[in-house]
């Protein structure tokens, strides 16, 4: 049990790091990196709980999690290149068309 | 024997996809293409009603919350394309994407209230919301499209993990992730109720940052303006309903043996969106923002249904997005009717311009605050009547309180298109598929309102 906690643990700090990373990073590309951060911490967490468990749909959710993923990243990319071509930057606090007025 | 039949409008949507992407090679035109798009949406809608009954050990459902709710995505999906033919700002170059795009979507979210198990569930609301961050941003070259698209994936991302999170946590403790299997679990579970929370919490702040509900709703009056009206109009509706009827089927399935636990946390989620929905709308001038804060409202409604998690609560929220979907696109076809139709001072002597848009209009506005005879009024009745019958008493005498204000921000653009005059006022000649989609509408609007009974007849 002493690993599987172990392991546990990891997977939440490493969702923390994420979450961190995303609330105060500016770059867009880095923001895009934590929320990977965070799906990847969650994949620990369930092939563990999958391992200890003895059953093996948390890994088959893995498996589709790191599918999915590589699907929002290509589509995370392709808005990020759009995005950049029109403004030329890729810090976040330059979009600030749309807001509350 | 796999049993196919419930997969059917699935199935053939599926098709409609992949001989779309042969033919728009062949067909570039934008009605061809509108065409083709069209009659595929309007046989899938009427393959619906045959596709009742489980598939894969229960795993996929179609019952009345997924029927009624693929219904009012297809409807939506119609109502898109008619109003996408003749949008401009979407070019000719990206329509054909565009078209392709609208239909991944709405399959995911048929997908989505069907699923009765975590991994597909997550899966198809990963697949659906692709497809929207990609929609928003449809318009190329505008710095607002592109920004709406931007803040869409970026927030939307960080909620998928959040879901991700609540279910790893959910598998963690009853190891499963089929919601019958996890209700039978969770009633034996006595301890460990600090962890279900942590997974509750964290599956609601994922699913409610996708229906755009309180605290989570920031983006939404943002990528709303920045969207397209077209796209707008569907992600007021489709996504919206694809969240809550998730919710609805996680919440009633998987977690109604621990009700006493969610129940607090959604009742403060539902009030909190009712009051911030309705104060910050108060002060809008721009029509699409305006209509972005009056979902988050509706949306807060029909959370009150799920709250109930009843026999009565499912029938609440189909009947009240059946409604929702009529008078919410109706008055997006007012907007889109003329040039101007995104600012509120355009609406001035409205009447005196074309008397029939004002007129639908007031139908339009009268049924979103909830005034009978519209629908409007017989969704919220249906939906305070469910709260009332599990003894939530308090909680729909303090919504009905919080839609006070919605009378106000409703009402106002009635009394500019009547009472306010412009020094000079251009007819406005709508084009023929506004005024029949406009009609329809109507129709809908006032249908569900005087016969609500007819509503059984469909779905039984």
């Amino acid at each position: 049990m002493g690993l599987l906690n172990g392991y546990l643990v990891l997977g939440v700090l490493l969702f923390g790091i994420g979450l961190l990373g995303f609330i105060i990073r500016r770059n867009l590309i880095m923001m895009l990196i934590s929320v990977e951060i965070m799906l990847n911490a969650v994949n620990i967490k369930l092939v563990a709980l999958s391992h200890f468990m003895q059953d093996l749909k948390g890994q088959v959710m893995t498996l589709f999690v790191m599918a999915s993923a590589a699907g929002a990243v290509a589509i995370g990319l392709i808005i990020l290149l759009m995005v950049y071509r029109n403004k030329g930057t890729v810090d976040v606090e330059k979009y600030d068309l749309l807001r509350e007025d | 024997m796999i049993n196919l039949k419930p997969l059917l409008p699935e199935i053939f949507l599926t098709l409609t996809i992949i001989s779309y992407f042969v033919y728009g090679f062949y067909a570039r035109s934008r009605c061809s293409l509108s065409l083709f798009v069209f009659v595929g949406g309007l046989v899938t809608l009427l393959l619906i009603p045959l596709s009742q009954g489980i598939a894969f050990k229960g795993f996929f459902v179609a019952d009345l919350l997924s029927q009624a709710l693929k219904f009012v995505f297809l409807i939506t999906l119609l109502y898109v394309v008619a109003f996408s033919y003749s949008y401009d700002q979407i070019k000719d170059k990206v329509y054909y994407e565009y078209m392709i795009l609208l239909m991944l979507s709405t399959l995911g979210m048929m997908l989505v209230v069907s699923s009765r198990e975590f991994i597909s569930l997550f899966l198809s609301i990963e697949f659906m919301s692709l497809s929207l961050y990609l929609l928003a941003g449809i318009v190329l070259f505008d710095f607002k499209s592109n920004e709406a698209s931007l803040k869409y994936f970026l927030l939307g991302s960080l909620a998928s993990a959040f879901l991700l999170f609540g279910i790893a946590i959910i598998y963690g403790l009853t190891k499963s992730s089929y919601f019958p299997d996890i209700q039978g679990v969770l009633q034996m579970l006595s301890s460990n109720e600090y962890y279900l929370i942590c997974g509750i919490l964290a599956l609601t702040l994922g699913l409610a940052f996708k229906a755009g509900l309180a605290p989570f709703h920031q983006w939404s009056p943002d990528v709303y303006v920045g969207a397209p009206t077209p796209v707008t109009a569907f992600f007021s509706v489709a996504p919206k309903g694809a969240a809550l009827g998730a919710f609805m089927r996680v919440f009633s399935e998987a977690f109604v043996v621990v009700k006493d636990l969610w129940t607090p946390i959604l009742v403060v989620i539902a009030l909190l969106t009712l009051f911030v929905a309705n104060i910050l709308a108060l002060r809008q001038i721009n029509l699409k923002r305006l209509i972005a804060y009056s979902s988050i409202a509706h949306a807060g409604y029909v959370l009150l249904a799920i709250i109930a998690a009843s026999e009565r609560g499912i029938f609440a929220l189909v009947f009240y997005f059946l409604v929702y979907v009529f008078m919410n696109l109706g008055a997006f076809a007012v907007i889109l009717s003329h040039s101007e139709g995104e600012n509120l001072e355009s609406y001035s002597g409205l009447y005196r311009a074309n008397g029939f848009l004002a007129l639908a209009m007031l139908g339009f506005l009268f049924s979103l605050t909830g005034i009978p005879p519209f629908g409007g009024f017989v969704a919220k009745f249906l939906v305070f009547q469910s709260l009332v019958e599990i003894g939530l008493v308090w909680v729909a005498v303090l919504a009905i309180m919080l839609s006070v204000p919605s009378i106000y921000y409703y009402l106002r653009i009635g009394v500019r298109m009547f009472f306010m005059d412009r020094t000079k006022v251009e007819l406005i000649v709508p084009s023929t598929e506004v005024k029949l989609i406009t009609a329809i509408s109507l129709a809908g609007v006032f249908i569900t309102g005087l016969f609500p009974s007819i509503f059984y007849f469909i779905f039984q």
